[in-house]
């Protein structure tokens, strides 16, 4: 209820901005953008996955994990695309988007190092 | 038999733990989808490396047990096989027993090599190029995996017909089940076990006619036992892959075609290993008739 209520105060403050500081209402609502993300993520989203974690059985726990960093860090890198394209930025949108996924397959690769052991281990079967 | 249930059971827990792992991560990627739809192909790689990686432990684990029997079986009749024929020879009573083939005694030990050298790593690859036919679609090996399972059936096929050549009935039929029920018997393995039923049956079918005549070298009682001990690896391989394709079956209507299809093609191949797996109970199994022939004719030349 509380987000629903900042962005209907952010839209009518941007309002205001735009129509008193048309020059300074891009630079404060980038601020903006970056400002709610930070509290979207510190003060809702980590404690809700926390309590969440709290209930997922052990041996899952370490995918769940990389889960829920992937889904907060595909969150992040969306926002902040959106707001890059927004701004006819492209090639930094991009950048932003290669170097999301980049991180979220190395992770997970890294992650699956027990996976590739036993394809591997599979392939030894030929010999 | 309270050690052969829990084994034949484990596989099918193990199973039910893959289903309910590919329900709760199906679940929790829907939801994910939902929320950041712009990352589907990515979200949906990631959920088949979970499954790869969850689901695929007892496929993984039936293939190493086929394989690790195999390879000590091979080591077996190496070291085995010319002590046997030897001590068989010496006790100069081999070839008056019947329906005695020496020829078994090389096919057998040629068909475990087989089955170790070329039919397993035949399996694997098939497993491996549906793996990345499912990873990859637009690589898909879907064919060529094919072509070795169906392969790998016709060999199967052709070795075992080549094991009712060398074994022969020698009129003393101790295999008392009415015929008619046998009949019906077979006709359900046939049209419930896909893909290899028939093969099944055949192989099955060879192995009667075979016991009918070690039974009276060993008797019904140990017979019955040693077939029981040396066809668990081949039940619990035919349990593991119908696991799978119900697993395929069950998940169809709630999940990506190609995760269905990767548990459909797995269950496939165990079908396959299935089949191979009945190779090698045939050679364990002569193994064990042959090596009792042996004590009984020792014993017998020393009374």
């Amino acid at each position: 209820m509380i987000v629903y209520l900042i962005i209907i105060l952010a839209f009518i403050l941007l309002q205001f901005m735009k129509e008193s500081y048309p020059r300074l209402h891009s630079v404060i609502y980038t601020i903006y953008i970056f400002l709610f993300l930070y509290y979207i993520i510190v003060s809702i989203l980590i404690p809700y996955f926390q309590e969440v974690i709290t209930i997922v059985p052990t041996p899952l726990l370490p995918v769940v994990k990389l889960l829920l960093f992937s889904v907060i860090l595909l969150f992040v890198s969306q926002i902040v695309e959106e707001l890059l394209l927004e701004y006819e930025y492209t090639s930094l949108a991009s950048m932003m988007s290669f170097t999301t996924k980049a991180i979220i397959i190395l992770v997970w690769v890294n992650h699956m190092k027990q996976f590739y052991e036993k394809f591997f281990s599979i392939m030894g079967l030929f010999t | 038999m309270e050690e052969i249930i829990p084994t034949l059971l484990q596989p099918v827990k193990e199973v039910v733990q893959a289903f309910t792992y590919i329900c709760l991560f199906g679940f929790i990627f829907i939801c994910i989808e939902w929320l950041i739809p712009s990352s589907k192909k990515l979200l949906k790689l990631l959920f088949i490396y979970l499954i790869c990686f969850y689901c695929l432990e007892p496929a993984y684990r039936t293939l190493e047990l086929i394989q690790s029997i195999a390879a000590e079986l091979t080591t077996l009749f190496i070291g085995m096989y010319p002590l046997l024929t030897a001590g068989l020879a010496m006790s100069g009573g081999a070839l008056l027993v019947t329906a005695w083939n020496p020829g078994v005694i090389l096919f057998s030990s040629f068909t475990a090599v087989l089955a170790e050298k070329i039919l397993i790593p035949s399996i694997t690859a098939a497993f491996l190029f549906d793996l990345i036919s499912r990873i990859h679609p637009k690589t898909s090996f879907t064919k060529l995996a094919d072509l070795i399972r169906v392969a790998l059936v016709g060999t199967t096929s052709i070795i075992l017909v080549l094991y009712s050549f060398f074994l022969t009935v020698g009129g003393l039929i101790t295999w008392t089940v009415n015929g008619a029920v046998n009949e019906s018997f077979k006709r359900l393995i046939q049209n419930n076990i896909p893909f290899v039923g028939s093969l099944l049956t055949e192989s099955i079918s060879t192995l009667k006619s075979y016991s009918s005549s070690a039974s009276t070298i060993t008797g019904n009682a140990i017979l019955i036992s040693v077939l029981v001990i040396v066809s668990v690896p081949t039940i619990q391989t035919i349990l593991i892959a119908f696991l799978y394709r119900f697993l395929g079956a069950i998940l169809q209507p709630f999940m990506d075609a190609d995760i269905s299809g990767l548990l459909d093609d797995i269950g496939k191949t165990l079908f396959v290993l299935s089949i191979v797996s009945v190779l090698i109970a045939f050679a364990l199994f002569f193994t064990i008739i042959l090596t009792m022939l042996f004590a009984k004719l020792l014993v017998g030349m020393k009374g």
